[in-house]
């Protein structure tokens, strides 16, 4: 018995009181009071709270106390069951005393409520109390409630029930509106360019003594962080400004807040406004461009807006004080980044995670580029000057993006001052550059900038050493003549080369929510091979000798066009669209005649022109529609027509060879950028969809990246997908024919479309100063090309091209570390990737599986910058390389073959392909640069430059290039030709405004 | 904390350094490879195959070592040819006066070497068709015709044949004279000079009076038809020292050369204007 569980007891005690009940009513309703009133109510509480509903409002009342269960039997035969029980007609809520509701006390206070047979609360008392506020509040709004009566026995009766009142914050804060109460627009000040994607953090100084709020603070910041469009990091609320620069804040709580704005390429800037109740603040904040002494622009994975995985961001401000080759050079400076190899001095290309440089797809102001660099490759064809910003996405990028296999880098065009005219100049040991910024009716601007080499009336010892690696590497690698007439291949002429390039933008703001904005790029190298020679020969059927001139020229340009239009548009608050229209072109021409004239008699006159020409025009659509503080759907597609040519002509009349190819890209893309969990976890599916026309081929691409912050700093982060790509480069080795590079559309037959499957996962950990951040990639890539022979031009020698091309598959994968300290006076970071990349051809090296060319085992970089003086005016850098050696083959022997025509010719047996490693490649670059500014009387900050010097490749290392080998007398002779050993270069740059 | 990541990012660096570690500069090893040179023409007795070993750089050997002794079989149709070796100059040749190479048929030689199965395989390609030239006599002005000169579009002519099912051609131009008459009075040639057009797919090939010829008299333009294989090789015989390939070859286990040609030819004359 003593063993009965409570459950048992309680039940047991409900079937015993269950017959006392009718008599406990009906002696109540004759008594009134006294037990047996008292015994009732016991009764019927244990009765109601047995079996009625509203477990959060009323509870369980005690069992029956058994002392008066002999009574109760006794009744049972007078008191009928309760048949309907109380319900409410009228509720009042509670007043929630402000104390407590602003200190956030809450609570469920327990009451005792008394009905009377008209279902008005006759008594009210707390059980359980909270607080004597609560509690009375909760009193009082009990007593205010009305019921319908219980029934009992067909007539309304009293009863008593216990009734519990709970007081909840947040449901408080469910009463909290959501309204915009500060709204801005950022922009620049100096050009009126709106900042976009620019981070607004708004922290409030003093909570503490702040009583404009009824609810707790944190509460309340909880509650708002909700609003779409902000949300909460370490205590503050945070948004982002749109595509036009706007941001807007909702329910901000009255009284002082403190804005901190982080924007790239501008300085962390502070301001504090004041809210009033019930208003909305409306401002507009202009920052100055960021100073190219204040490296503290370098972002690497910080702020929300590396939500992409494998993302970097660099501003050109920074690229300006890393040592140089002799010009400031984007490219080179985002090769000092994991990942991106760092060892080809010979070519800016970007080999990024094992791929190659035309599996990049390059957009300057949303056009392509197909020719990115000058004096064959050394020089990426980009002027830091012009460049506002540059996006690096090494692999992983989102569905926005297509065409390319390997990684994606965006640049954005400088825009130029709105307010006043500036303009100003620089000169280095190569070139010289200068630019013109022009208000238009203070709603625009004009950019111009423009730099050109001097190279071609003044070698400086920087041109010799570039010039001379390539000249020298030309004229070892012609080989012996063929073709008719037996010609000999060597040159002794100097030629005389030199590039240039130009940007020049228009941005107008034409409305608050609609800008506008044209931009052109143009880049060239040029290269003049004439020559003149004039002799005194005997020519057949004269005795004496006569005077011939032999007047050749030969001139060779090649470089891009590039030229988009944009209208950025921003709907509503939710919708943004931008509309473009892009034209690129690569372009190659050499132009060749000669005159022989003999005793100034014309004897002969020939011309040849050839033509090698890539135009691409693309009409794209990109859409954003934020459907809440979750959820970001972005749209659109691009219609692309490529066109190829091939001509070449004689005499301006005769046509040699004239090929043309065309081919038409039509793609769309979906994608869904989702935060869940509280803005820790986000998701970003997407699908890409290509129609290439030349191949009547339908392309499926999906993409899918994540992120998780895991608690504070860390970060894992993964992404994946498919990429394909139409179109490939040739590149032709023979430097003084040009830079001839061709590009072939994708067929089914002869070059295919090539394809690549990224796998990347990693983890960071990131604070204010520090950043750590690992990440693997794994790519596997189908549809690779390797050429047979050196590629001279599409027809050149009689073979199909179909011959021309070996085709394979790639496997890359290797994983990165980066560490960085990305503020203070010295920042820099160290960068180690551990990589390979192996490839996979049928046809070469008997099928198995060879290391590609660009394949390094290991890549360290050190990068460090030092900025000193008061006003920050010197910028000290160092960089470090290391790399272990690319692969080549050897000549293991050799052999003769008699040909056909009886002809003998040696041939090299060679090792397995790519089984030998060069030796490490390593070299330390350092450089100094001194920030002045001249003011003058009249004007503050009128003249500002920078001057400096960079020292390349400080203790000459003699890094090697390729080996070359020779057979000579069948012994075989192996030459190292190295890149450049120490080079010292000066710079300076001057702007007035 | 800082401290201890560095530390542990510091020893895994060198710790992958260490393991990373790779062959750099180290000569490979040499194995020994059977060099073949042999060539069938159609209609012709089967021409001497000549066999030799790879010459390893480092030798003091200028050129291949002659195999003699290799026990070398032609097949063909299911019957097997067997070879003899001529002497000590790795030649070999077939007794045998039934072994004729016959247009469309396809044959397989094959022998051992270092315990290695040496093998390869050709067809004969069918005869060029239609061969014809668009001239029988070239005339020359001799004034213009030195050498470095820039080509004269208005003479240009053609050798045509029947390329329909786009073989590999490729035209040999030969003086047959005895003694040659050199066009260039400056200039003189001991033999009768030939000329080697590249190997192409189309069905033609221009001729540029200035340029192709060196002598006056008689030629012979040889047209012939090749495999896929030989024009491979021929292609490929340039090889880049930064970028070493393989040289293309069809022996299976070796290296060199097996296949087959046929040949037609037209006649013409080059006399002084």
């Amino acid at each position: 018995m003593m063993e009965q569980n409570t459950s048992d007891r309680k039940m047991k005690n409900l079937t015993g009181t269950f017959k006392g009940l009718f008599r406990l009513i009906i002696v109540s309703y004759f008594m009134k009071g006294g037990v047996g009133t008292i015994a009732l109510a016991m009764v019927l509480i244990f009765w109601v709270t047995a079996f009625t509903v509203t477990p959060d409002t009323i509870t369980q009342i005690e069992p029956i106390d058994t002392s008066t269960q002999h009574t109760s039997d006794s009744l049972e035969n007078l008191i009928p069951p309760i048949e309907k029980l109380p319900e409410f007609t009228e509720y009042k809520k509670a007043q929630y005393p402000a104390r407590e509701l602003r200190e956030g006390v809450e609570g469920t206070v327990e009451l005792e409520l008394v009905i009377s047979d008209s279902g008005r609360v006759t008594k009210a008392s707390v059980l359980k109390g909270v607080t004597p506020s609560l509690d009375s509040a909760a009193k009082n709004a009990a007593e205010s409630f009305r019921f319908t009566p219980a029934i009992a026995g067909g007539m309304p009766v009293p009863v008593m029930l216990q009734y519990n009142y709970r007081f909840s914050v947040m449901e408080e804060l469910d009463q909290v509106q959501e309204y915009v109460n500060l709204k801005g627009c950022l922009k620049e000040r100096r050009t009126g360019l709106r900042i976009k994607d620019g981070m607004i953090v708004a922290s409030f100084p003093d909570t503490n003594s702040d009583t404009s709020l009824a609810v707790p603070w944190n509460a309340y910041m909880r509650k708002i962080s909700t609003f779409s469009g902000q949300h909460i990091e370490d205590g503050k609320l945070v948004t982002m400004s749109d595509s036009l620069g706007q941001f807007a804040f909702k329910s901000l709580p009255p009284g002082i807040i403190k804005l901190t704005f982080f924007t790239m390429g501008y300085p962390v800037d502070t301001v504090f406004e004041k809210i009033e109740k019930g208003e909305q603040l409306t401002v507009e904040y202009r920052f100055k461009e960021q100073k190219s002494n204040n490296y503290e622009i370098i972002v690497y994975g910080k702020m929300e807006r590396e939500k992409n995985v494998s993302q970097v961001s660099i501003s050109p401000a920074q690229i300006s004080k890393l040592p140089n080759l002799g010009e400031a050079d984007i490219c080179r400076s985002i090769q000092l980044l994991p990942g991106i190899s760092a060892s080809n001095e010979n070519s800016s290309g970007l080999y990024v995670r094992g791929g190659t440089p035309d599996q990049n797809l390059i957009l300057f102001d949303d056009f392509n580029v197909y020719h990115v660099d000058h004096f064959y490759g050394f020089f990426s064809a980009f002027n830091p000057q012009a460049v506002k910003e540059i996006q690096m996405y090494k692999g992983g990028f989102d569905a926005r993006y297509g065409g390319r296999i390997s990684s994606v880098m965006e640049l954005t065009g400088k825009t130029g001052d709105t307010c006043k005219l500036n303009y100003g100049g620089g000169l280095t040991l190569l070139s010289a550059n200068a630019f013109l910024e022009v208000p238009l009716i203070r709603r625009g601007s004009f950019l111009f900038v423009y730099r050109r080499s001097y190279t071609d009336f003044i070698q400086s010892g920087v041109y010799d050493k570039i010039n001379n690696l390539f000249q020298n590497n030309n004229q070892a690698s012609q080989g012996p003549a063929s073709g008719p007439g037996g010609r000999n291949a060597s040159f002794s002429v100097e030629p005389a080369f030199y590039f240039h390039d130009l940007n020049s933008k228009i941005t107008l703001n034409i409305a608050s929510r609609d800008v506008f904005s044209a931009s052109l790029y143009n880049s060239k190298d040029n290269l003049d091979n004439s020559r003149e020679s004039q002799t005194d020969m005997r020519m057949p059927g004269n005795t004496g000798e006569s005077s011939v001139s032999l007047n050749t020229k030969d001139y060779l340009g090649w470089g891009s066009w590039g030229a988009s239009m944009k209208w950025a548009r921003q709907w509503a608050d939710r919708f943004y669209s931008h509309t473009v229209l892009a034209y690129s072109n690569y372009f190659s021409n050499r132009e060749r005649s000669s005159e022989m004239k003999i005793e100034e008699t014309m004897q002969n006159d020939n011309a040849l022109n050839e033509d090698n020409d890539v135009k691409d025009i693309t009409i794209k659509q990109d859409n954003g529609w934020r459907f809440n503080q979750n959820n970001k759907i972005e749209f659109g597609g691009q219609i692309s027509r490529i066109n190829i040519s091939y001509k070449n002509t004689q005499n301006d009349t005769n046509t040699i060879m004239n090929e043309q190819d065309s081919a038409i890209l039509a793609a769309a893309y979906l994608q869904d950028n989702l935060t869940l969990c509280k803005d820790r976890w986000s998701l970003t599916p997407g699908l890409r969809f290509t129609y290439f026309k030349k191949t009547h081929s339908y392309y499926l691409e999906p993409r899918f990246s994540t992120s998780y912050k895991i608690a504070g700093p860390f970060k894992v982060k993964a992404a994946t997908g498919r990429y394909c790509q139409f179109i490939n480069r040739v590149v032709r080795e023979d430097v003084l024919s040009g830079s001839s590079d061709f590009w072939l559309l994708a067929d089914k037959e002869i070059v295919p479309v090539s394809s690549a499957d990224h796998y990347i996962s990693g983890f960071s950990y990131e604070t204010p100063i520090l950043l750590f951040d690992v990440e693997a990639y794994w790519k596997n890539m189908k549809g690779l090309t390797e050429f047979t022979m050196r590629y001279r031009g599409p027809g050149s020698s009689g073979m199909s091209s179909n011959d021309l091309f070996y085709k394979g598959t790639g496997v890359a994968k290797g994983v990165e570390f980066l560490l960085q300290k990305k503020a203070g006076i010295y920042s820099g970071w160290i960068g180690y990737t551990l990589g390979q990349v192996m490839y996979t051809f049928p046809d070469i090296n008997n099928g198995k599986t060879f290391p590609a060319l660009h394949d390094q085992t290991h890549e360290f970089k050190i990068v460090n910058t030092l900025t000193l003086g008061e006003d920050d005016q010197w910028d000290i850098s160092g960089t470090w390389i290391y790399a272990t050696g690319k692969p080549y083959s050897a000549p293991v022997g050799e052999y003769d073959l008699h040909l056909i025509d009886g002809s003998t010719y040696q041939y090299i047996h060679v090792s397995e392909k790519n089984a030998l490693r060069l030796p490490p490649y390593h070299r330390l670059d350092l450089s100094a640069k001194y920030n002045f500014t001249i003011s003058t009387d009249h004007k503050l900050d009128k003249y500002k430059g920078d001057v400096g010097v960079s020292l390349f490749n400080v203790y000459n290392r003699k890094n090697i290039w390729y080996k070359e080998f020779e057979s000579v007398e069948h012994t075989l002779v192996e030459t190292d030709v190295n890149y450049i050993g120490f080079m010292p270069t000066l710079f300076i740059n001057i702007r007035i405004n | 904390m800082i401290d201890k990541i560095e530390i542990i990012l510091i020893a895994a660096i060198f710790m992958v350094l260490m393991t990373g570690c790779s062959n750099t500069g180290q000569n490979p090893q040499y194995v020994e490879m059977a060099v073949v040179d042999a060539y069938l023409f159609a209609n012709e007795p089967l021409d001497d195959i000549r066999l030799s070993s790879l010459i390893p750089y480092g030798s003091e050997d200028t050129i291949g070592t002659p195999i003699n002794d290799a026990d070398i079989t032609i097949k063909q149709n299911g019957r097997l040819y067997h070879l003899t070796s001529t002497g000590d100059s790795g030649l070999y040749r077939c007794a045998d006066s039934d072994l004729v190479i016959e247009e469309g048929k396809t044959y397989e030689i094959e022998f051992k070497y270092y315990g290695k199965t040496i093998s390869a395989k050709t067809t004969v390609p069918p005869k060029p068709e239609d061969v014809s030239i668009s001239t029988g006599v070239f005339y020359i002005n001799e004034d213009s015709a030195r050498p470095g000169s820039f080509r004269d579009t208005t003479n240009l002519e053609y050798i045509t044949w029947n390329n329909q099912d786009t073989g590999y051609f490729y035209v040999v131009i030969e003086n047959i004279e005895e003694n040659p008459e050199s066009i260039d009075r400056d200039t003189a040639f001991s033999r009768g000079f030939r000329f080697i057009s590249m190997p192409t797919r189309s069905n033609s090939y221009m001729i540029n009076p200035m340029f192709t010829f060196k002598q006056y008299g008689r030629h012979r333009a040889k047209i012939y038809r090749v495999n896929k294989e030989y024009a491979d090789l021929y292609e490929r015989r340039e090889q880049d020292s930064r970028s070493l390939n393989e040289p293309f070859t069809n022996i299976n286990n070796g290296l060199g050369i097996f296949t087959a040609a046929s040949c037609d030819s037209v006649l013409f004359e080059v006399l002084r204007k």
